[in-house]
């Protein structure tokens, strides 16, 4: 098997992996790990198999490691330093408001996102997140495309009906 | 409709989320070790010694 220049990859490919494992952890430390671990499984996946597209192959593991991490943590309450860090960020856009209404939206869906089965997860995940086909996503998790679209449905009912009880359950004060 | 309106506002907040610049070279530095060193132990594994 011809020797896979790993540097190269790694260079090539570490932007598309870190900001895919960022988007979803919002983590500094977290996307460390995910970023890692993907190209250590990459590694050891090529050692059998030849990974004919790199880009989709690579966003497929970082998406269900961070999957993994996500529902590990389940989304800290707490602030870390990274949320100083993406608050510096937030803080120069113009409306504060809105920024924090953002930012509670993508941790309801984080948190909705960590109790689905790790297959809805990672479909919907890759159909909203890296606007994969539903071929495409069939052929990287090998189902079939009719199922994608089925998985993805049942995904979205999941995932409303889990923001619709953190809704309600803010609403009692619950949160 | 409410709360499917809701979900693509998430998804879009989501895909929005502010990244930290990275990878950063450390980072990339590290991965490349520790591919070097499960390239390493697979090679162990696969020959029995060097």
């Amino acid at each position: 098997m011809k020797k896979i220049d790993w540097n190269q990859i790694v260079k090539e490919f570490g932007p598309l992996v870190w900001h895919n494992a960022y988007k979803f952890l919002n983590s500094h430390e977290d996307a460390s790990d995910c970023f890692q671990s993907t190209f250590l499984e990459a590694v050891k996946y090529s050692k059998n198999k030849k990974i004919n597209n790199y880009g989709a192959f690579l966003a497929k593991i970082a998406t269900s490691k961070a999957i993994d991490i996500l529902r590990k943590r389940k989304v800290r309450i707490s602030r870390s330093i990274d949320d100083e860090f993406a608050e510096e960020i937030v803080s120069s856009e113009r409306d504060p408001a809105k920024s924090m209404e953002s930012r509670e939206l993508a941790d309801k869906l984080r948190n909705a996102l960590a109790d689905l089965l790790p297959t809805e997860a990672k479909v919907f995940a890759l159909k909203h997140f890296n606007n994969m086909s539903y071929k495409e996503i069939g052929a990287l998790l090998g189902i079939k495309k009719s199922n994608v679209g089925v998985i993805l449905l049942r995904a979205k009912e999941k995932i409303v009906k889990n923001m619709q009880t953190e809704n309600i359950k803010r609403k009692r004060g619950q949160l | 409709m409410k709360y499917d309106f809701e979900l693509e506002k998430a998804i879009l907040a989501l895909n929005n989320t502010p990244i930290v610049e990275g990878p950063s070279d450390e980072l990339i530095k590290r991965t490349l070790m520790r591919i070097a060193e499960t390239e390493l132990l697979a090679k162990i594994e696969h020959y029995g010694t060097f």
